[in-house]
C-alpha cells in the first residue's frame, strides 16, 4: 500500500486542458498512469473515491477504467482492503450511474462516448463493449420518462447514434427498424435483458432510436419535439424562414437546436428571433444573458433563485469589472437568492472543529483574465461550504459597492485589491483560539515574501495548538499549487466541492480504512440505499 | 517648456514595498491623473515591414503612448522586434517607428501582426544598450551583439535570439510576475534590486498601468533579475524581522509593521530629493518626447503640453 501514501489530487480534479507548463498530452500521461496505479492497488478504493465530488472528465475515464477492466471486477483475491462484504459489483454500478447521474447531460454522455473509445480531439481510447458497459449505456440512455428520452434524442442526435451504434453493433442495430415482429422480439429481448425497468409498450424507444439514425420515413415519428425537429430542419433546408420562424415559435424546441440550423443553413433570421422564441433552461438563460441583449432580444426575465451560488456570484463580479451598475429591483433579488442559496447550502463532510478563515483578498486574487475572478468566488464559495466556521478574516479587501441605494453592503462578497499581507491575518486569527486556520490563498506573497511561514513558525515554536491547511483556487493539475508554508502541501481545488475531495485524498496516506469508512458513510448518505455492512478483510 | 518633473511628483505617492527574492517594489499612488492618454488598450501592433521599423495604429480617439522599449515575440515566421525608444500616436493615427531594433540575429520575415504576440518590455541590461545617444538612430542590428552575451550562460541555445531566453525561462518569469501586485490607485513603481534603485516607472493613468505592469515586472525587471540570479550574482534580500523581542501577539503585530514601514521608508529614502532640473533634456525628437537623464538614470520622458505624462528611467547594470 506504500503507493497510496500519496494520492495525486488530480485523480478526481483532472481537467483535459494545455496548462502552461505542459501539453495536455503531458499531463495525460501522467494521470492515467495515477488512474491505473489506484486502480491496480485497491480497486475498491478506487470506486469508492468516485463519490466525492470531481470534475466530469476525471468521473468519466475512471468509469471508462472500472467497465474496461473486467478481469479484475469480481477477483477475490486482490490485495485490496476490501470493507463491504460481497456487494462490490453493485457497489460499482451503483457508483457508475450515480456519478451519470449527477452529470449534466451532455457530460454524461460525453462520458459513456469514452466506452465507445471517443476521448478528446480525436484521440482514442479502448473501445469497452463488455455486456456491462453495454448495460450501463443503455440504462443510461433509456431508463427515463418519454418525454425526456425524445429531448435528448433531438439535442444529442448524432452523439447518441454513436452511442446506440456501438452498443447494439451494426449487426443488431437493423433490428430496430425491422418490420419483421420475430426480429423486433429479438430486439425487446435483447433490451429488457439490459434494462428491466422500462415500458416497452410506447414505442418511444424505437421512434427516438429511428429518429436518431435518420429514419424519417418511419411513420412511428408522429408527434411532439422530434416531429418539430424535423419540422424545423426541412423549413431551414428549404431555406423557408417564414415557416422556420412559425415551427420554432409553436414548438418547445431549445434555443442551440434553433441556432444550429440557422447558422449551418444560414437563414436569414434575427438572433433576436432565436434568442426570443427558442426555449432555454434556467441555465441556458443566464448564460445567454449576455448575448441574447446584445442582439437586442428582450429582457429575459432570469430567476436568480434557481442559479447556483456560482452563477449569482460571477454575475456580480462580472457587472463590477464591466463597471455596470446593479439596478434596485435586480440588486434586491440577487441579495434574496443569495440569502436562498446561503440557506440550501449543504456542509462538506470533514471534521475540523472551530475553524477561522482567512481570504486572500489581494490583487493577485482576481485570476487571470482567461477565468477573471475565479480564484476569489472559489475562495468565497469554499467559504460558504466550510463547517463549523466562527470567523473569517479578509486579507487585503475593499468592501464592494454594490448597493445602489448606497447601504451597507449585505452581500459577502469583496473586491480584492493591493499586495498580500495574510501574516497579519494569521495572527489575528489564533487570538481567537481556532483548531483550524484554514488560509485560502494562490500563493502569491509579496508584502515581504515569506513572513507568512516566518510567523507560522514562530506561533508553532511557541506552542500555538492549530492545524494549518493552506486551500489553493488556483490550480494547475501538471504542477500543484505554490506553497505559503514549505512543510505544507496545499490544497488545490478548482471547485469548493474540491475541497472535501482533496482534503479526503490527503488522509489515504495515513488511514485507508478510515477513509473507506467515511467514504461508505458518503456513500450511504448520498444514494441513500440501506446501510451497507462493513467488513475489514485486509491489513493495511 | 518647463522640463522640471517637480510638479508630477507632487501629485505623487508611495506604497508600502513589495518584495520578492532580491527585487522590491515600491508602488506609486495617485489620485491625479491623465485620464485621456492610453496605453495598451489604445495602440494596437500592426507589425513590421522593414526590418528595425515597428508599425502601430490607435483607433481610439485619445492619444496613446507606447512604453519605452515595448518588444513583441511573434509567433510567426518573421524577426521579433523592439522598440529604441517610447512612441505617441495621436487618436485615429497611424504611426511607423524606423529607429526600432531587430532582436532576432538570424530570422528572416516581417510580422503581418495577424498571429499572436508576445509583449513585454526588453530587460533591463539592453535597455542599456539604448543609451541617450543612440536610441534615436536607425540600426536594425544594434542590439544583436549585447542579446548574444545576455543569453550567454543563461540559456541552452546560444546566439542572439531573446525569444530563447524568455520561452526557456517563461514559467519562472510568469510565477514572478504573478508574485507582484497592482495596488489601488497605482499609476507607476520604483524599482530595487537589494538596495539600489534600477528604475522608475510612472504611467498617466491607472488603467495604463495595470495594462503594461506584467510587460515591465516580467520583461524588464524580473527577466534581468532572474538573469542576475542564474549568473551567481548576489542581490541582497530585504530579509525577515527578529520576533524574538516580542511578548505578545500585539508585539509580533508591531514589529512587523514597522519592518514593513521601516524598509519602504529606506528604500523611499534613495528616491526622494529634486526630480527637477535646469539643464536641457538630452536630446528632443519632437515637442513631446526626450530623453532624459538625472544621475545614472537615463531614458524617456514624454509630456502632454507642459505635463511630464509619462516616464521610464533606468539605471544600468552589469551585463
Amino acid at each position: 500500500m506504500d503507493n497510496l501514501k500519496k494520492l495525486d489530487p488530480s485523480i478526481l480534479s483532472f481537467v483535459p486542458r494545455d496548462t502552461y507548463y505542459l501539453s495536455l498530452e503531458e499531463q495525460l500521461k501522467s494521470i492515467e498512469s495515477s488512474w491505473e496505479l489506484l486502480l491496480n492497488s485497491d480497486r475498491e478504493l478506487f470506486a469508492l473515491l468516485m463519490i466525492l465530488p470531481g470534475t466530469n472528465y476525471a468521473k468519466g475515464r475512471m468509469i471508462h477504467y472500472l467497465t474496461s477492466t473486467t478481469e479484475n471486477y469480481s477477483d477475490r483475491s486482490s490485495n485490496s482492503v476490501r470493507t463491504f462484504s460481497s456487494i462490490d459489483p453493485l457497489l460499482e454500478d451503483e457508483i457508475i450511474m450515480y456519478n451519470l447521474k449527477q452529470m449534466p447531460m451532455a457530460s454524461a454522455i460525453r462520458a459513456l462516448t469514452f466506452l465507445a473509445g471517443e476521448d478528446y480531439a480525436g484521440r482514442k481510447l479502448k473501445r469497452v463493449n463488455n455486456t456491462r458497459a453495454r448495460r450501463i449505456i443503455m440504462t443510461y440512455i433509456f431508463d427515463r420518462d418519454d418525454k425526456s428520452l425524445e429531448a435528448m434524442a433531438v439535442k444529442f442526435k448524432s452523439k447518441l447514434a454513436r452511442l446506440i451504434r456501438h452498443t447494439f453493433g451494426n449487426a443488431d442495430l437493423h433490428k430496430v427498424f425491422s418490420d419483421d415482429n420475430d426480429q423486433y422480439r429479438l430486439f425487446h429481448k435483447y433490451c429488457r435483458h439490459a434494462i428491466t425497468n422500462i415500458p416497452f409498450d410506447t414505442g418511444v424507444i424505437k421512434t427516438a432510436i429511428s429518429f436518431v439514425f435518420n429514419k424519417y420515413e418511419d411513420p412511428i415519428i408522429s408527434a411532439g419535439i422530434i416531429q418539430d425537429y424535423e419540422a424545423l430542419k426541412q423549413s431551414a433546408k428549404a431555406n423557408n424562414v417564414e415557416v422556420f420562424k412559425s415551427v420554432l415559435e409553436t414548438s418547445n424546441l431549445p434555443y442551440e437546436i434553433a441556432l444550429g440550423f440557422r447558422n449551418f443553413y444560414k437563414l436569414d433570421v434575427d438572433l433576436k428571433f432565436i434568442h426570443e422564441k427558442g426555449k432555454k433552461s434556467e441555465q441556458a438563460k443566464f448564460s445567454t444573458m449576455e448575448s441574447a441583449k446584445r442582439h437586442g432580444a428582450e429582457k429575459t426575465e432570469v430567476d436568480f433563485t434557481k442559479q447556483s451560488l456560482k452563477n449569482l456570484y460571477k454575475y456580480i463580479y462580472f457587472k463590477y469589472n464591466d463597471n455596470e451598475k446593479l439596478v434596485d429591483e435586480e440588486y434586491e433579488k440577487l441579495v434574496r437568492a443569495i440569502e436562498k442559496g446561503l440557506e440550501k447550502e449543504s456542509k462538506l463532510n470533514v471534521d475540523l472543529g472551530k475553524v477561522v478563515v482567512i481570504v486572500d483578498s489581494s490583487d493577485s486574487m482576481r485570476g487571470h483574465k482567461t477565468r477573471p475572478y475565479h480564484p476569489i468566488i472559489t475562495a468565497m464559495l469554499t467559504v460558504n461550504k466550510l463547517p463549523n466556521v466562527g470567523t473569517v478574516i479578509f486579507s487585503g479587501a475593499n468592501k464592494f459597492a454594490l448597493d445602489p441605494k448606497g447601504n451597507t453592503n449585505i452581500l459577502p462578497l469583496v473586491e480584492p485589491v493591493g499586495g498580500t499581507e495574510l501574516w497579519n491575518s494569521l495572527l489575528h486569527s489564533v487570538e481567537l483560539k481556532p483548531d483550524t486556520v484554514i488560509v485560502i490563498s494562490d500563493g502569491y506573497e509579496n508584502t515581504i515574501e515569506g513572513m507568512f511561514e516566518h510567523i507560522y513558525k514562530y506561533l508553532e515554536d511557541l506552542g500555538y495548538k492549530f492545524k494549518l491547511i493552506h486551500i489553493n483556487p488556483v490550480y494547475d493539475s501538471s504542477k500543484g499549487g505554490r506553497h505559503l508554508v514549505k512543510d505544507i502541501d496545499p490544497i488545490c481545488i478548482s471547485e469548493p466541492e474540491m475541497f472535501e475531495t482533496s482534503y479526503i485524498l490527503t488522509m489515504v496516506g495515513q488511514d485507508i480504512v478510515n477513509v473507506k469508512k467515511l467514504l461508505a458513510g458518503i456513500f450511504n448518505k448520498k444514494l441513500g440505499g440501506e446501510k451497507r455492512e462493513l467488513l475489514i478483510e485486509g491489513k493495511v | 517648456m518647463n522640463y522640471s518633473l517637480k510638479e508630477r511628483f507632487k501629485t505623487l505617492q508611495l506604497e508600502k514595498i513589495q518584495s520578492v527574492g532580491g527585487m522590491s517594489v515600491l508602488p506609486i499612488v495617485s489620485t491625479e491623473t491623465f485620464n485621456e492618454v492610453r496605453g495598451a488598450d489604445g495602440f494596437i501592433f500592426e507589425g513590421t515591414d522593414n526590418y528595425g521599423t515597428m508599425n502601430f495604429k490607435n483607433d481610439t480617439e485619445d492619444v496613446a503612448i507606447i512604453p519605452s522599449n515595448f518588444m513583441a515575440i511573434t509567433a510567426e515566421r518573421a524577426q521579433d522586434h523592439a522598440m529604441a525608444t517610447s512612441g505617441f500616436i495621436e487618436g485615429g493615427d497611424f504611426e511607423s517607428f524606423n529607429n526600432a531594433c531587430c532582436i532576432q540575429s538570424s530570422q528572416g520575415g516581417y510580422i503581418s501582426g495577424k498571429a499572436d504576440s508576445e509583449f513585454n518590455i526588453l530587460p533591463l541590461s539592453l535597455r542599456n544598450g539604448l543609451d541617450a545617444s543612440s536610441r534615436f538612430e536607425t540600426g536594425y542590428d544594434r542590439l544583436w551583439s549585447r542579446i548574444e552575451y545576455f543569453n550567454e550562460n543563461v540559456t541552452t541555445n546560444r546566439g542572439a535570439h531573446l525569444e530563447y531566453f524568455f520561452k526557456e525561462h517563461k514559467d519562472r518569469l510568469e510565477d514572478f510576475v504573478a508574485q507582484f501586485e497592482v495596488v489601488h490607485d497605482q499609476v507607476g513603481a520604483f524599482v530595487f534590486y537589494g538596495k539600489e534603485l534600477m528604475g522608475v516607472e510612472i504611467v498617466p493613468n491607472v488603467e495604463f498601468w495595470k495594462g503594461i505592469w506584467q510587460w515591465l515586472i516580467r520583461g524588464c525587471y524580473g527577466a534581468e533579475y532572474l538573469r542576475q540570479t542564474l549568473l551567481g550574482r548576489e542581490i541582497s534580500k530585504i530579509g525577515l524581522p527578529d520576533l524574538n523581542t516580542a511578548k505578545s501577539i500585539g508585539d509580533v503585530v508591531n514589529i512587523v509593521d514597522s519592518y514593513i514601514v521601516n524598509g519602504t521608508l529606506k528604500l523611499a529614502e534613495g528616491v526622494s530629493g529634486d526630480w527637477s532640473f535646469s539643464n536641457k533634456p538630452y536630446q528632443v525628437k519632437d515637442s513631446k518626447t526626450m530623453v532624459y537623464m538625472k544621475g545614472e538614470l537615463t531614458g524617456d520622458v514624454m509630456f502632454i503640453e507642459e505635463d511630464p505624462v509619462y516616464i521610464s528611467l533606468v539605471k544600468p547594470i552589469r551585463i
